[in-house]
């Protein structure tokens, strides 16, 4: 029985006030983060919080791992970051559409013959990046009783039975869900199929394309597919099958889906660095990453009178940017874009207020309101 | 070709059937077969409960071309198998077991929730549950059936989350067909779209199983099939008579004649009994006479009528392999022959893959059963131009 957890600081290159933000307000987000810990609401909490390009709060607490004498969570504990790998995959899309390659509008069949058919030529890369494209959602979306497998899950099974058949033919099995460009369908899968144009057009696996055209030169050295052994240690995980997947990583062929969807391990550090990269209109460490345009039309709403009807929700007028949330909850600014990950974290940019503010929140329970919805308004009403 | 020769127990002038449209029918068959686009065909037309017409053509098994498709040659029926699931359930429906407008999870408590539990007995029999479609329902280029996603439902036998306690279990594998069936989304609420689902009728089966407490493929053998004396109709055909079966690919052989471990698959009421002409002709003659034959009461002539009757209100579409149908029309069970079909309007009855159909006919007082075994996975010919001719031969 703890009555205090510790806190630790990582570091940062600027005080509370030099960033116009109430430290009261870090004090009261600390103390909600040690209250949900000790009742068990998650397991640790970190976080780290720029303003203008300048880090102010960096901070971790509870445990790396799930198990008794677990050691502590650091600021620089690296955590799989899941669906906020979904942003780094649009970020590569709109590199090749920068690069000429690609472009939004045009038909995935174009570059994808698995899709050159009646039912799938009509979906589009735009579509993929917007969740519009009508293929079946991921599995939960609908809070449906009995959950059709993961796809990658249901690709390796396809492959007993069907040796010749390949994973983008099983992605996109079955019927369409909706017609394209109909409905908001959260789907993983379409991120996988992003993956599989990015890989296409470059020439390059997804993994190593990501590596070198976003991790290498934006310097996020603590970004992996697939975690080196030396930091295997340094990694947060909530459950055996987290552990063993950090531990014996399962060799990818290119027989798999890659993991453009959900695969990502990272860091604070580098979350705010590629947030900043963001809201610094493409350039970070010294290289440009994106055009100021594609960043422009990537943190926009793209979405007309479409339905969502996730997660229990109605919503009839559904807004989405290109790969990006652009939802600004309950007291961000207008114009706030935004990933989420499972498990869970997240990643925040608010252009109005300059603010970068990345958090990981490990908890088999995933999302919480206390976790989630908390912290931000904490956050968000400490802005002076 | 033929086999037993024109047969012929009463006159064609009787039964008011053109004698040259069974001409034209035969060498119908024989030109399909020539083309190779079927293996054999064989047919029988009766009227006012007298067969006028059976005979049969081309080669019974795909290995040996000197073997001969005789008139009593036992075939797959595939989904004319939904008849009898549907008579099943009429007849539990008559001694009051279960009820067309009972949700069905009153029986089967993996459809207790809110996103199936407004799914009754009839919008199974008339498609419209928004269960998943067949393969290949939509045109889609990559179909996929239930039994694919089996591997996800499996109980867990090792590891933090196995299932230990031997009756759980056992109950895990039982519903693990169930749930794999019902895995994801509905493709809409029920009552909306008509969309050909086998495994609504495999929930049918089940239900059929729990309601009589029998299983369901014993039920139709006591209750349906031997009571009818149809003595060649079987889900399981015994090895003596493996000889006298039709098969045209390999699979079909394995089907028969390879061990199947059943015990946790789903009862087949959406397709899987074999049958002849003469064994087709009486339960559809039996229908024909309102549910009797021979003094035997199979069931009421009100279920007959029920079951070929359209069941479904206007407005409901059905995608129905590109044919996008405006308002379907549907029976409680049995597939309604459309108005600008050459057979006339209230006849019924239900095609099969592989194939086969069997219609019946009121108006004419007529039973018409045909076998047109095929590999082609499209001969309109076969099934459509034989209906044709058949019904331009009524004068």
């Amino acid at each position: 029985m703890q009555d205090t957890i510790p806190i630790h600081e990582g570091w940062t290159s600027a005080s509370p006030e030099e960033a116009g933000f109430d430290r009261q307000n870090l004090r009261r987000l600390d103390d909600h983060y040690a209250s949900i810990i000790a009742s068990g609401t998650i397991q640790a909490a970190s976080y780290i919080l720029a303003r203008k390009g300048k880090v102010f709060a960096h901070r971790s607490l509870g445990k790396l791992r799930h198990g008794e004498d677990s050691a502590d969570m650091l600021p620089d504990s690296i955590r799989k970051v899941y669906s906020i790998t979904k942003v780094f995959t649009a970020v590569a899309i709109h590199q090749l559409i920068d690069r000429g390659q690609i472009f939004l509008n045009e038909s995935v069949s174009r570059i994808l013959p698995e899709f050159d058919n009646d039912k799938h030529r009509g979906i589009t890369i735009f579509q993929l990046l917007t969740h519009t494209s009508g293929l079946q959602g991921d599995p939960g979306f609908y809070l449906e009783p009995y959950g059709l497998p993961w796809y990658e899950w249901m690709a390796s099974e396809a492959k007993k039975a069907y040796p010749h058949i390949n994973w983008l033919q099983v992605v996109i099995s079955g019927p369409m869900q909706r017609m394209p460009g109909k409905e908001w369908i959260y789907c993983s899968s379409g991120y996988a199929i992003l993956g599989e144009i990015i890989a296409k057009v470059s020439g390059k696996s997804y993994e190593q394309y990501i590596q070198d055209e976003i991790l290498t030169p934006l310097g996020l050295t603590n970004t992996f597919f697939k975690v080196p052994e030396k930091f295997r240690d340094t990694v947060c995980c909530t459950n055996e099958w987290e552990k063993n997947q950090i531990y014996n990583p399962r060799e990818r062929t290119a027989e798999m889906p890659n993991v453009a969807g959900n695969g990502l391990y990272s860091s604070l550090e580098d979350l705010w660095r590629f947030g900043q990269m963001m809201l610094d209109g493409g350039i970070g460490n010294g290289n440009r990453i994106l055009s100021k345009r594609s960043i422009e039309l990537q943190t926009v709403n793209h979405l007309h009178g479409l339905t969502s009807r996730g997660w229990g929700n109605l919503h009839t007028d559904f807004k989405y940017g290109l790969g990006w949330s652009v939802d600004h909850y309950d007291l961000a600014s207008p114009g706030t874009f935004s990933h989420e990950g499972y498990g869970h974290c997240g990643l925040y940019v608010d252009p109005v207020e300059e603010l970068v503010f990345a958090f990981l929140v490990p908890s088999h329970k995933g999302f919480t309101n206390e976790s989630v919805v908390t912290p931000r308004a904490i956050v968000w009403s400490g802005l002076e | 070709m033929s086999t037993s020769g024109v047969y012929t127990a009463i006159q064609p002038q009787e039964t008011g059937f053109d004698p040259d449209a069974r001409i034209r029918l035969e060498e119908h068959f024989k030109k399909l077969i020539e083309q190779n686009q079927i293996q054999s065909a064989a047919y029988l037309l009766s009227s006012n409960g007298k067969v006028f017409a059976k005979n049969a053509f081309g080669q019974l098994k795909y290995t040996d071309p000197d073997s001969v498709y005789k008139d009593d040659t036992i075939r797959k029926i595939a989904s004319v198998t939904k008849l009898f699931t549907a008579t099943a359930i009429f007849q539990l429906v008559e001694q009051g077991k279960l009820f067309l407008r009972q949700s069905v999870s009153e029986w089967i408590e993996e459809f207790k929730n809110a996103t199936y539990e407004k799914i009754q007995i009839w919008h199974l029999l008339t498609h419209t549950s928004g269960l998943q479609a067949d393969p290949g329902y939509f045109q889609e280029p990559y179909p996929r059936g239930w039994w694919d996603m089996l591997f996800a439902f499996e109980p867990e036998t090792e590891g933090p989350d196995a299932v230990t306690d031997p009756e759980d279990l056992e109950k895990e594998r039982r519903s693990q067909w169930i749930r794999s069936l019902l895995a994801g989304q509905p493709l809409s609420a029920p009552g909306v779209e008509w969309s050909y689902s086998s495994a609504g009728f495999n929930v049918l089966g089940e239900i059929v199983s729990r309601a009589s407490g029998m299983p369901f493929e014993q039920y139709v053998m006591e209750k349906i099939v031997k009571p009818l004396g149809m003595n060649r109709t079987f889900f399981e055909i015994p090895e003596e008579l493996h000889d006298e079966v039709c098969w045209i690919n390999e699979h079909e052989e394995n089907r028969d004649t390879k061990k199947h471990d059943r015990k946790y698959s789903p009862q087949r009421a959406g397709g899987g009994m074999n049958s002849t002409l003469d064994d087709l002709y009486r339960f559809g003659q039996m229908l024909l006479n309102n549910g009797t034959l021979d003094g035997v009461k199979i069931l009421s002539r009100k279920s007959v009528e029920k079951m070929s009757s359209n069941g479904l209100n206007s407005g409901v579409e059905g995608f129905c392999w590109g044919g996008r149908i405006k308002n379907f029309t549907y029976g409680l069970g049995a597939s309604l022959t459309g108005h600008d079909d050459w057979l006339p309007v209230g006849s019924y009855g239900h095609e099969g893959a592989g194939r086969c159909k069997l219609i019946v006919d009121p108006q004419h007082q007529s039973v018409v059963v045909f076998f047109v075994p095929s590999n082609l996975d499209w001969c309109p010919g076969s099934i459509n131009g034989t209906q044709n001719i058949i019904g331009s031969g009524w004068l």
